[in-house]
């Protein structure tokens, strides 16, 4: 089982649309995946028309008062489940805090899951607290979206210095994306030209801004069920083909 | 299963009564089935296919009661070895269960499927209700069309839905539920079905066979494992084939010792002489088998204290891999040779006759050559001597286990510290024909008494076995470095290597060697000796009528 995160410190810039149709294009592909939503503002689960409830709330699954097998649903989709968002994980911080050995409480739930899937994609809430560093440890990789402004790169350095300079996610892969692109503006053809190859380890692969995305929320369904010939899906396609090719 | 008559549209209408319905395009898929010959993946209680269809191509492994998928990955074509297989939970599941053995594909199966979903007040599936066309994909297969069934495939945390479809399509269009059962339905239509070949002895003996019938069953069952592991011996498909066509040989040149005489004359010599030849033809692969099985063990234990073993013994290896293939070229010429040929072809008509032969019986056969002076059976009835077939089967067989347990006691007896090896690889070679006996005749008595009988002469044959084999390993080690030294060369690093391992075995068989005398004694204990008597010792004669 590989975990990969769709992670950014800033929120709004599409970590949500990002896991859903990664998570989908997984599943075509033939590997059962689960999407563990963990904003509690629930989008992912909404967009799977899956109510946004846990019984016992990210308490009782942190705690492992209940398992997540229990909680898991499946989705219109073939090997492809939700672990829902629950408004409760507002206060998951706490919850892992009083749970004791709170980096590792993420993983452990986590476990009992890891022979039933392939992939599991977690979709985290925004800002760096005790949950992006329990969600840092059970990842094998951050898929970090990145809109192509200056001030996001500098949270991109932020991100980097603080997984560097945690030994516990040592082997954490940083794979950082640009997402929500505006070709016609100078500032995002700039910046993108400035970090475009290896050398920067940003992925080939850039998500455009487009209505198609935006749409998710009208079809609640992922991009490519609704607008298959999209560039939206194409573009997710590119970046799901380089994160399903990488190493990480 | 649907009847023929039972519509889509009928099924929908049937549904709807539960929540909205949406129906998906029609799909195709074509499904292998594998498992190994001796059905391993079936008897772990699973169902392994590999899929093709518009997704992609994959493997997936599911639990035959539940029908859960246990776990699937992505493979482009359906792997034969446990190294073929993806890493990951599939590898972890299905190696110790494959362990050498190749998976075979069982049937293909071609599917079209009309998805019908079944959506909640959020229009989200709660149900997949698939109703399947089956057909077997060979065009060989007489009748290759499987039929039609209605799957529901409930939706993870919306089970109760699954129920209601089931109760609807019940009440409306009287449709039951049924076993899952595609798997067992495809290989039949192909001739086979689970579970049709176990390289256990699966023999019961009706106790009131006479000699001749029962010799015929289990003579004519070692002939059709011979038969049936010739062909993936000869293919190579992995090295179980060979091993159970020899373990069949040589229990048939057992029995054929032990009940010599009810074999019909005209043929018993032939036939011997031929299961022979057959035993020695087919010795050098199997010697090559377990070298190349066992050198793997050896390398991956070096590899796990760290040594570089593996690109040290690559040299070996390769040797190995050429002397295999020429043993199995000459072992595929033997058994599809007239030779081989002829002697199955005799063999399977004489058993398809009713023995006893009326015909002269040869007195003492290499089967009674010995018992003569270890204790007299008495010639004929219930006994069980020399007789002519026609004597019931449990006295014979009490007999010859008799004669074959005070064998391999009176040889091991005579075994001591300073006995020659060809002392200990007879006393093997007696072993193995009074295990023989045991398995064939077990069903004749009592398990419960038989199988501790058994327990005990396993770990007598292990020792024997370890010493023979770790002597034999280490002889054909120091041939090989000396064909290699003369053949195409070999580097000092892999010579010096072989060198340890050959030490390493003669180490193994010393300590075998040094192990048998308490190994022996346990067997050779008087308990033992006990239950052999209260198993196997003669039936009372009933008392004559007044």
């Amino acid at each position: 089982m590989r975990v990969l995160a769709t992670y950014s410190i800033k929120g709004g810039v599409g970590k949500t649309a990002t896991a859903v149709n990664l998570a989908y294009l997984a599943a075509r592909a033939g590997l059962s995946t689960l999407v563990w939503d963990l904003d509690p503002q629930g989008s992912a689960t909404w967009l799977f028309r899956i109510r946004a409830k846990v019984k016992g709330g990210g308490r009782a699954l942190v705690r492992g008062t209940r398992l997540a097998d229990g909680a898991i649903k499946g989705t219109d989709f073939e090997s492809l489940d939700v672990l829902p968002a629950d408004f409760s994980y507002r206060h998951l911080d706490l919850d892992l805090d009083e749970a004791g050995k709170p980096r590792r409480r993420l993983a452990r739930v986590l476990a009992p899951v890891a022979d039933d899937y392939d992939l599991v994609v977690l979709d985290c809430p925004p800002g760096i607290s005790l949950v992006s560093e329990s969600i840092f440890a059970a990842a094998d990789a951050l898929l970090v979206p990145l809109v192509p402004t200056t001030l996001s790169l500098r949270t991109l350095d932020q991100l980097r210095a603080f997984v560097t300079g945690n030994d516990d996610v040592g082997r954490l892969a940083v794979l950082p994306f640009f997402s929500m692109v505006d070709r016609r503006k100078r500032l995002h053809r700039d910046v993108i030209e400035s970090l475009v190859g290896p050398r920067h380890g940003m992925l080939a692969a850039a998500v455009p801004t487009s209505s198609d995305v935006e749409r998710m929320g009208v079809h609640r369904a992922p991009v490519p069920v609704f607008a298959p010939r999209s560039r939206a899906t194409a573009a997710f396609e590119a970046l799901w083909s380089e994160v399903s090719m990488h190493r990480y | 299963m649907l009847a023929d008559d039972v519509t889509i549209d009928q099924i929908l209408t049937a549904l709807s009564v539960i929540g909205s319905v949406q129906m998906d395009r029609p799909a195709r898929n074509e499904r292998t089935f594998l498992d190994t010959f001796d059905w391993r993946v079936h008897e772990a209680g699973w169902s392994l296919h590999h899929t093709r269809d518009r997704i992609g191509r994959r493997l997936a492994l599911h639990d035959r009661a539940s029908g859960r998928m246990r776990v699937s990955a992505v493979a482009e074509t359906a792997p034969r070895f446990t190294a073929d297989l993806p890493t990951g939970p599939l590898h972890r599941a299905l190696a110790p269960v494959l362990d050498v053995r190749t998976l075979l594909p069982l049937a293909t199966v071609r599917t079209e499927s009309t998805t019908v979903r079944i959506l909640d007040t959020e229009t989200k599936t709660v149900l997949r209700v698939v109703v399947d066309h089956d057909a077997i994909a060979d065009p060989a297969v007489p009748e290759p069309d499987l039929g039609r069934r209605a799957r529901l495939v409930a939706v993870k945390g919306y089970e109760p839905w699954a129920k209601r479809a089931g109760a609807a399509l019940a009440q409306h269009l009287g449709i039951e539920p049924g076993p899952d059962d595609l798997l067992e339905r495809a290989v039949r239509a192909t001739g086979r079905h689970p579970g049709d070949y176990s390289s256990k002895l699966r023999l019961t003996l009706d106790p009131a066979l006479s000699t001749g019938e029962a010799a015929t069953v289990i003579l004519g069952t070692f002939l059709a494992t011979i038969e049936v592991n010739r062909p993936g011996a000869r293919a190579d498909l992995d090295p179980e084939f060979l091993h159970d066509l020899r373990v069949a040989v040589r229990r048939t040149r057992a029995t054929l010792k032990a009940l010599a005489s009810v074999v019909p004359e005209a043929i018993r010599q032939d036939v011997r002489e031929g299961f022979t030849w057959l035993g020695r033809a087919t010795g050098e692969a199997r010697d090559l088998d377990v070298m190349v099985l066992d050198l793997s063990d050896a390398e991956r234990d070096a590899a796990a204290q760290g040594s570089d073993a593996a690109r040290e013994l690559a040299p070996l290896h390769a040797h190995l891999r050429l002397r295999r293939a020429a043993a199995y070229e000459a072992l595929d010429r033997d058994l599809g040779s007239p030779r081989c040929q002829g002697l199955l072809d005799l063999w399977r008509t004489a058993l398809a006759r009713p023995w006893p032969v009326p015909a002269a019986i040869e007195a003492g056969g290499e089967a009674g050559g010995e018992t003569g002076g270890e204790g007299a059976i008495q010639a004929g009835g219930e006994a069980g001597g020399e007789g002519d077939g026609t004597e019931p089967v449990t006295g014979v067989a009490r007999a010859r286990v008799l004669a074959a347990h005070r064998r391999v006691t009176r040889r091991g007896r005579a075994i001591t510290a300073t006995s020659a090896a060809e002392d200990l690889h007879d006393l093997r070679k007696r072993a193995k024909e009074l295990r023989y006996l045991l398995e064939c005749f077990a069903s004749l008595f009592s398990r419960r008494d038989v199988d501790p009988i058994v327990t005990e002469l396993k770990a007598l044959q292990d020792n024997l076995g370890r010493f023979q084999d770790h002597q034999v390993q280490a002889d054909a080690l120091r041939r090989f470095a000396d064909e290699m030294v003369h053949g195409a060369g070999a580097p000092t690093a892999t010579l010096m290597r072989m060198g340890r391992l050959a030490a390493d075995q003669d180490r193994a068989s010393e300590q075998a060697r040094a192990e048998f005398a308490e190994r022996f004694a346990a067997f050779d204990r008087p308990q033992n000796h006990r239950r052999f008597a209260r198993l196997f010792a003669p039936a009372p004669t009933p008392a004559p009528a007044r």
